[in-house]
């Protein structure tokens, strides 16, 4: 049938279709005459009822039960008896719209907790604490109006409908109005009033911060008539406002969010850390430490005093009282049980006295020490406001002792350490020296033997760090030798480090790039390492407060890069551990830093190759989160980059290998957008650069190791194209080198994964080309191999997952034979028994995955999947071994 | 979303407003990264075994290209369709990935790769209605027009008679005749098939 009968058995059917169903079979008779075809067509086409068709393409593709209710703007028409007008918000668990009540007549906001975020227990706990917030009634507090729960077709949805308050957030209020010290004290008292009130009525707010806290100017007060212009706001108008401690101002704080924090599990956060970092950093900073620590049960009234604290802090001031963002989450938190807060009187003179003291005590590190409610925080300001004395007194000097003690444990232990080194002789020379410095009165020629020695084991030091790790670092076989060497080194420097004059600049230089040069043998992900992420991270965090603080001291263009560098590199760490989202605040900073120095420098080829570098770690985050065309433009400028050093100088090893892997990446990336072919010429190009690099370095691991990889690579690309022939020498040779580089260096962790990888490709050709022997021996030297060095690596994701699939690619083997029709059923049942053996322990690699928190997100549905085939194995199983029951009957 | 995306959205939309067809070619890929990337992101939030929303999906990635002020049904249109047209592909290409897994060395999502983004087809059958589809294109291509808007960006009868400039029932009285005639050529195959 050619287009035009299909149009004309479409204008028929149309037709046909809206006449009475017993005039159609004449119609159709009369219209069609004798071409049968579009007669036939048009019979299908009303043959297909709605009862026929049933669903078919009835609801838009991937429906699921979650989109249940909504309107072609993709909100839900309504929530209990509120409609639903427009989202004004959504955070991570959390959507905020804007809805309206018909009885009263009113706009509120309704926040809803997202579907997937919800649990039973947290259900029941909303549904209590619902009650507690709705008998909040307070001018500075955002009204609950109702909470409750809503129920459909797709489940439980719990909402909150709340005052819809239009203002600013404190902060920006602040900010953009710029009143006097007195007139933000005097608002910051009425958001005392109002926590206090709170308090009366047993709710605690634990997530205070100034943009839960909205400024509503007079007259603009009440709710925001969105889209229903001239109808009276019918709330807060009416509600009277509180007597005002001095002049009536005109400025009204609401308090939003109250106790939701708690609705929502946001307080217990050490529980929820690893899968909602980033949410907590916002919150954390206004944290108090007893609620940092994370223990529920010591969370009171208090801990919401230190977080008006903080907030009365950062409006003074426009600071936090200590540095949390860009810290490490374990960092922030210590900062927030220890760092004292640097006292307000050194930001303006105004703030000396009284005002420090307030500050002081609220922001007291134990609860004892701060006002004990709100109320007492605010009185104390009023007192100040009406030149009265206030309560609070100024530390005695006890206090201060106490302080200082708690300061400087760390220096009073890094000095008991001195003693244990030097109990076990380890320390003798640091003896000397420090002996001869603090006793004055020694010999001279004592002194000068002392400091002798100490710089000849400096210079020691020195020359094993810098320049004999450099000869020997790329050498097959050398990580045991370097990691002796820098230990060795490093104990000496560490003894050095106890004596250390604080204006000792080179010192500190020579003791960050020890620490950083041990944490690249341990963990540096981008060369060979020895695999131990945690320790390489330890050593990185202490390299970096000396290569920071060389930094700061010189401010000179090299140690500054240094700087920036090692931002870099622990960010790099971090990521390759899984650590996204700190590892993001290390990035963030180095980038800006180099931006910054490769203006100043456009013709080092060092700094662009560092610059290159920030690139391919943009590169890195837009795969990560799926931007593939950006990701394609940072590799492009990578590339660029690196092409420009080589074209400059080509002796530059480090740009021709740049070259190489950022094709390699381009490569991925393309076979993502299932470009293969461009994939392949990708790959092609990496592995012809990195062939011409290995054979003019045959001693250099690095390029090995990337040889063997791009082998891999095109060799994969083939075989997914199944080119199976051409995969297979490439296989061969990427499975020839792991071979070796893992024997040369059997406990470098990268070369073994390599191996598994190239191992695993090569077997699945194998077994594609019928091949079953070669599939067996391969995927058992794998399974082995894997087992090998998986055992001691429990919290690394990517050997664990290597792993599972070293058991997986076992199972399929097995599969694969039991498949196999000529066999008898009783060696069927033996290869689906061992299909099943692997698939559990495949499984149960992936579930341990799961209970450490390292199954990534793209295999989330893997040991479903897993699952499903063990059961599917089970029935299988079962039906085989009823047929051999009934073989045997007979 | 950066300034430079943003302004290169605008672009087009405007482009693709004034009636360039060069201009819907290029929204495609914006589209398709944008989707790929919202899917990404919605995995890592929601809970495992969950499906996608494809048609949340493309809202979201209006809102988000786009943004909440109103540039006219004009652009709308086109945005939608470009979206239903990007939804196909990504869904199709999804089925084909799902496909070769199944054939070839039985290789699927345990990989040596990591997973690729699980956006689940709704069936088996993905690839040969988008087959059908594309016969249907061929005939005629407001139809094909029509399925993509309204099942594969899951635009309502309404919005899709809005964003084709055509009248409200005749959309439905197409949408009555696509859903027939594909449904009656996939049994037809169906059939075929032993």
């Amino acid at each position: 049938m050619n287009s035009d009968h299909r149009q004309r058995a479409k204008q028929l059917f149309q037709a046909a279709i809206k006449l009475p169903e017993d005039a159609r079979a004449q119609f159709i008779a009369d219209e069609c005459g004798s071409d049968d075809a579009v007669r036939a067509e048009v019979q299908k086409l009303l043959g297909a009822s709605e009862s026929v068709m049933g669903n078919f393409l009835h609801t838009p593709v991937v429906e699921s039960a979650l989109q249940h209710g909504a309107c072609e703007s993709g909100l839900p028409r309504t929530i209990g008896r509120y409609r639903v007008v427009r989202k004004i918000g959504e955070g991570g668990m959390g959507i905020v719209y804007e809805a309206k009540q018909e009885k009263p007549r009113r706009n509120v906001a309704l926040k809803v907790i997202k579907p997937g975020f919800t649990t039973s227990q947290m259900l029941r706990r909303f549904e209590l604490e619902a009650q507690a917030l709705g008998r909040l009634k307070h001018p500075g507090i955002g009204q609950v109006y109702e909470a409750g729960i809503h129920r459909d077709g797709a489940g439980e949805v719990p909402f909150m409908a709340m005052e819809l308050v239009d203002g600013t957030s404190l902060l920006e209020y602040v900010k953009s109005t710029s009143p006097d010290v007195r007139e933000v004290l005097r608002l910051f008292a009425k958001v005392c009033d109002a926590v206090q009130h709170a308090h009366q009525k047993g709710v605690i707010h634990r997530d205070l911060k100034p943009s839960n806290i909205l400024v509503v100017e007079e007259g603009a007060e009440g709710p925001r008539d969105q889209g229903n212009q001239g109808r009276p706001s019918s709330v807060s108008s009416s509600v009277p406002r509180p007597p005002g401690p001095s002049a009536p101002s005109s400025v009204q704080p609401k308090i939003l969010d109250f106790g939701i924090a708690r609705v929502t599990d946001a307080d217990t956060f050490p529980a929820t850390l690893q899968t909602r970092t980033g949410q907590l950093i916002g919150t954390l900073k206004y944290m108090s430490p007893e609620q940092a620590a994370g223990n529920p049960n010591e969370i009171d009234t208090r801990s919401d005093v230190y977080t008006l604290g903080v907030i009365l802090y950062e409006l003074l001031t426009r600071r936090m009282p200590y540095e949390v963002d860009g810290k490490l989450i374990h960092e922030a938190v210590r900062g927030i049980q220890e760092d004292e807060a640097k006292p307000l009187s050194s930001f303006s003179r105004t703030y000396r006295g009284d005002l420090t003291t307030i500050l002081g005590k609220a922001l007291a590190k134990k609860k004892m020490r701060r006002y004990q409610s709100a109320s007492e925080l605010a009185m104390d300001i009023r007192r100040y406001l009406n030149h009265e004395p206030i309560t609070a007194r100024p530390p005695s000097a006890l206090y201060h002792l106490d302080k200082f003690a708690r300061r400087h444990l760390a220096i009073v232990g890094g000095v008991a350490a001195v003693f244990v080194a030097l109990i076990l002789g380890l320390g003798l020379t640091t003896w000397q020296a420090h002996e001869a410095r603090q006793a004055r009165a020694a010999e001279e020629e004592q002194r000068k033997r002392a400091e002798r020695r100490f710089n000849e084991l400096r210079g020691l030091a020195r020359t094993f760090i810098r320049d004999f790790d450099v000869k020997i670092k790329d050498l097959a076989g050398s990580s045991p030798a370097r990691e002796l060497l820098v230990t060795t080194a490093l104990r000496y420097l560490n003894s050095l480090a106890e004596d250390i004059d604080p204006d000792d600049i080179r010192l500190q230089e020579e003791l960050g790039t020890a620490y950083f040069k041990l944490g690249d043998i341990l963990g540096d992900p981008r060369v060979p390492n020895l695999g131990n992420a945690d320790e390489a991270l330890t050593n990185y965090l202490k390299g970096l407060r000396f290569v920071e603080n060389v930094a700061e001291v010189k401010g000179d263009a090299e140690s500054q890069k240094l700087a920036s560098l090692a931002l870099n590199r622990i960010g790099t760490l971090l990521e390759s551990m899984g650590r996204h989202n700190e590892a993001q605040a290390y990035f963030n900073r180095a980038l800006e830093d180099f931006i910054r120095l490769c203006r100043q420098f456009p013709d080092d080829p060092g700094i662009k190759l560092e610059l290159a570098q920030c690139h391919r770690i943009r590169l890195d985050v837009c795969r990560r989160q799926s931007r593939l065309e950006k990701a394609l433009s940072a590799a492009r400028e990578a590339m660029e980059l690196y092409e420009a050093v080589v074209e400059s100088n080509p002796e530059f090893d480090l740009a021709r290998h740049g070259v190489a892997s950022t094709s390699s990446i381009i490569s991925e990336i393309r076979d993502q957008q299932q470009r293969f072919d461009d994939a392949l010429a990708y790959r092609l190009k990496s592995h012809a650069i990195l062939e011409s690099l290995s054979r003019d370095r045959p001693h250099n691991a690095v390029f090995r190791r990337d040889f063997g990889a791009a082998s891999e690579r095109v060799g994969f690309s083939y075989q997914r194209a199944e080119k199976l022939d051409k995969a297979l020498p490439f296989l061969k040779n990427a499975v020839e080198i792991g071979e070796a580089l893992v024997d040369a260096e059997p406990s470098h962790v990268h070369y073994q994964i390599d191996l598994a990888r190239g191992l695993c490709r090569l077997g699945e050709v194998h077994l594609a080309l019928g091949d079953a022997g070669k599939a067996r021996e391969t995927f058992d030297r794998h399974v082995r191999l894997c087992a090998d060095f998986a055992e001691s690596r429990a919290n690394d994701g990517g050997v664990q997952r290597a792993l599972g699939v070293a058991y997986y690619k076992m199972a399929e083997l097995s599969m694969a034979l039991a498949k196999d029709e000529a066999l008898n059923a009783e060696a069927q049942i033996q290869h689906w028994q061992q299909a099943r053996f692997w698939l559990k322990k495949c499984h149960a690699v992936f579930a341990e995955m799961r209970n450490r928190r390292i199954l990534s997100e793209s295999d989330a549905g893997v040991l479903d999947e897993i699952a499903g085939e063990i059961a599917s194995c089970d029935a299988v199983l079962a039906r085989t071994s009823r047929g051999e029951v009934g073989q045997d009957r007979r | 979303m950066t300034d430079e995306q943003d302004a290169e959205i605008t672009r087009v939309l405007k482009a693709v407003g004034r009636g360039d067809r060069q201009a819907a070619e290029d929204l495609l890929p914006l589209l398709y990264d944008e989707l790929r990337r919202l899917a990404a992101s919605k995995l890592a939030h929601e809970a495992p075994g969950q499906t996608l929303q494809a048609t949340a999906l493309v809202h979201e990635a209006y809102l988000r290209l786009v943004g909440t002020e109103d540039r006219g049904w004009d652009n709308r249109g086109h945005f939608f369709a470009a979206a239903g047209h990007a939804m196909r592909r990504i869904l199709v290409e999804a089925a084909r990935r799902k496909g070769r897994r199944k054939r070839g060395a039985d290789r699927r999502r345990i990989d040596f790769e990591e997973a690729d983004l699980a956006i689940e087809p709704p069936g088996d059958d993905i690839l040969a209605l988008d087959e059908a589809i594309k016969r249907l294109e061929a005939d005629d291509a407001r139809c094909g027009q029509i399925v993509n808007l309204r099942y594969f960006a899951g635009l309502t009868t309404e919005e899709t008679s809005a964003a084709l400039g055509i009248s409200v029932s005749t959309v439905e009285s197409e949408w009555r005749y696509i859903r027939r005639r594909l449904y009656t050529e996939l049994s037809d195959q169906d059939a075929d098939q032993p």
